[in-house]
């Protein structure tokens, strides 16, 4: 009887194999550094990540493996992570067990996301359900737990490892039912071991709503944090909101944001389960979502079809301490002269007091231009910038010096890509640079084949303090040599 | 125990059969919204005719290049049933500016938020742009990576080996209306 039954599940299992496809498709990114220091100290990643897909089922495995040698960190540690989903899938409803990205509204009340340029994977592991119902309306709800993974001086760390049993449970109500009309709310509870008794948890709620008339879209998101104090226990709230205006005519366009974040960055320290966005175009951000406001603009026009133009300003600051901000403006041109010519300039302006540690105030202005030419399958790039810096710090020191970068690139089709680059600093910057102050490097980009990326890089790269999307940290300076190969699966 | 073997080995076979049979590799469906809201289903999509989606975010010049130089090929083509999807990766931090330069760039394309980059993720894009013309079958049936001026014609061509030779049917003799969302708003 049990044969017969194995019998009739394995051919049952054939038909089906026969009517359905597998689909498997993914990425695998592998690199390696070698560092020419006295030790030659070496850094191997890989990150695969593979989809899988058959009828309503869908299934990730990702492999993550970390492996450097010892001098890029005090202690060495080596990183292995295997992740994986599960999900079933038919048109109106999803549910999914295991590791996934997750976003309610602007990321004033939950944010996970991943920035592979940035290196920062901020993912959720637990139960989602996802219902898609008529009108627009989806709603979303899930418990899980968060890990933020972070690269910073060369080093992938767990920027949440003390904290990475917390729990969050949620849901999320998205809907536009009218072209003109749409609207959301949100709520999230978060349990964490620090809480000192099961009734003090942390809630973070919200909503938003969202406008359009004509060529004017109007959006605006306020959030509201309930909670105790960690360890100790107490009430601790926080208010934050965020709202944009859109307005767009054919060739020209202005975008406005103000947002006050007060105490809804959860928790505060090195990592959010929400992170509100910023005006700043750089993606500096200052006491994120804990305690800045400001506002932007960004207007784009083209007046003419070969010519683009872009300007932006955002500012952020503290609510009580008006030594701590952030300005930026920036003017860009983009000009293509036809047939084969791409002129590129910008002028980017930016101030920041008391945002670096033990910086409290860098000014940087600095000046850009980008020149493409394309002759038949080659194209010519040349790229140049000089940046005028005046820095000061907490204890009274003050530089001032002047950064340039030059690069030259040359590309065949869309197969080859060589590039010749060189960085310098007038001023040996302990501090910033290690003492150096020039960075030759050449690097080749080589497309093997439709599926496969090779990079070689060689030379020195001067590093420093960068940020993406509000998320700020510091490159250590490098000079060795990095290959990176890139397959799409 | 023999016969159980036997289905085993069909249920394999017919596993690696049905894998192994395509010529083309099978595009992914996906869900997304776009600029406006709207809701869009690639498959939804595919009924009405081949797809080209092209993956692009604000710093992309290469790709805004590329979705620029399309636009009179696609309205020479979008009654022959041609549909473009030019997918945003752009962060959510940064929706409202995507929206205030589509509206600018006044793209007839279907302009969707991949905010997350799981279409990304599962479309293996490595470089911007690149882009995938889809056929009614599901099928990707041209790859394109990169962009540089007169690659547009090169897409046209793989364009028309897809396309019918007519014009898709419309409506008492007007043009073949083009994408429309899943589910049309009420105003």
């Amino acid at each position: 009887m049990t044969r017969r039954l194995t019998v009739v599940v394995l051919l049952a299992a054939a038909a089906v194999a026969g009517a359905a496809q597998l689909n498997i498709n993914g990425v695998n990114r592998a690199e390696t550094w070698v560092c020419f220091d006295s030790v030659y100290s070496t850094l191997v990643e890989d990150k695969l990540d593979l989809n899988l897909r058959y009828g309503d089922l869908k299934g990730q495995v990702g492999f993550f493996l970390f492996e450097p040698s010892k001098p890029w960190d005090d202690v060495r540690k080596p990183m292995r992570l295997l992740d994986y989903s599960v999900a079933y899938s038919p048109d109106q409803l999803e549910v999914l067990y295991g590791r996934f990205y997750q976003d309610f509204g602007k990321g004033l009340v939950l944010r996970a996301y991943k920035d592979d340029d940035f290196r920062h994977y901020k993912s959720l592991f637990g139960l989602r359900g996802t219902a898609r119902l008529p009108l627009g309306t989806e709603v979303v709800a899930l418990s899980a737990r968060l890990r933020d993974l972070f690269f910073q001086e060369n080093v992938y760390k767990l920027m949440n490892l003390s904290d990475s049993s917390d729990q969050a449970m949620g849901a999320n109500l998205s809907s536009r039912p009218l072209r003109w009309l749409g609207f959301g709310g949100r709520y999230v509870r978060i349990n964490r071991d620090l809480d000192p008794a099961p009734k003090a948890f942390t809630e973070l709620f919200g909503g938003d709503l969202t406008t359009s008339f004509g060529p004017v879209e109007l959006y605006g998101e306020v959030a509201r944090r309930l909670g105790t104090g960690p360890g100790l226990g107490g009430r601790s709230t926080g208010f934050g909101y965020y709202a944009n205006a859109t307005l767009a005519y054919s060739g020209f366009s202005v975008l406005g944001q103000v947002m006050d974040y007060d105490s809804i960055g959860f928790p505060t320290g090195l990592y959010h389960w929400n992170d509100p966005p910023t005006p700043i175009k750089s993606g500096v951000a200052m006491n994120r979502g804990v305690d800045e406001r400001g506002f932007g603009f960004v207007a784009t026009a083209t007046p003419l079809s070969a010519l683009y133009l872009e300007a932006d300003y955002g500012r952020l600051v503290t609510h009580d301490d008006t030594s701590a901000g952030v300005v930026e403006w920036e003017g860009k041109a983009r000009y293509d002269l036809e047939p084969s010519w791409t002129f590129e300039a910008y002028f980017n302006h930016l101030v920041q007091n008391n945002v670096e540690l033990g910086t409290y105030r860098r000014a940087v202005d600095k000046p850009v231009v980008h020149v493409n030419h394309l002759v038949g399958q080659h194209t010519f790039a040349f790229e140049g910038e000089y940046a005028y810096v005046d820095e000061r710090s907490t204890h009274g020191d003050s530089w001032d010096y002047h950064e340039a970068a030059a690069a030259l690139s040359y590309g065949y089709g869309a197969g080859l890509l060589f590039t010749l680059g060189y960085q310098y600093v007038d001023v040996v910057l302990d501090k910033r640079y290690n003492g150096e102050t020039s960075w030759p490097i050449v690097e080749a980009v080589w497309s093997v084949t439709e599926r496969n990326m090779l990079r070689v890089r060689l030379g020195a790269e001067r590093g420093g303090y960068t940020c993406s999307g509000g998320v700020c940290r510091f490159e250590a300076p490098f000079k060795g040599i990095k290959v990176q190969l890139i397959s799409r699966i | 125990m023999k016969l159980s073997r036997l289905a085993l080995a069909l249920a394999v076979v017919a596993g690696l059969g049905a894998a192994l049979a395509e010529d083309y590799e099978e595009a992914v469906d996906f869900t997304l919204l776009d600029v406006n809201g709207d809701k869009y289903t690639l498959s939804e999509m595919l009924k009405r005719g081949p797809v080209y989606l092209e993956c692009w975010d604000l710093p992309c010049v290469n790709c805004i290049a590329e979705l620029d130089a399309l636009v009179p090929i696609f309205e020479e083509l979008e009654p022959y049933g041609l549909q473009i999807i030019a997918l945003s990766v752009d962060k959510p931090a940064d929706e409202a500016k995507v929206r205030a330069f589509v509206a600018g760039k006044q793209w007839p394309y279907v302009c969707l938020l991949d905010q997350q980059q799981e279409v990304k993720g599962d479309y293996g894009i490595i470089i911007k742009p690149t882009a995938y013309l889809i056929n009614t079958d599901g099928e990707i049936v041209y790859t394109h990576i990169g962009y540089k001026k007169g690659d547009e014609e090169r897409i046209k061509e793989e364009f028309l080996r897809w396309l019918p030779d007519e014009p898709i049917a419309a409506p008492e003799g007007e043009a073949a209306p083009p994408a429309e969302p899943e589910e049309p708003e009420g105003e």
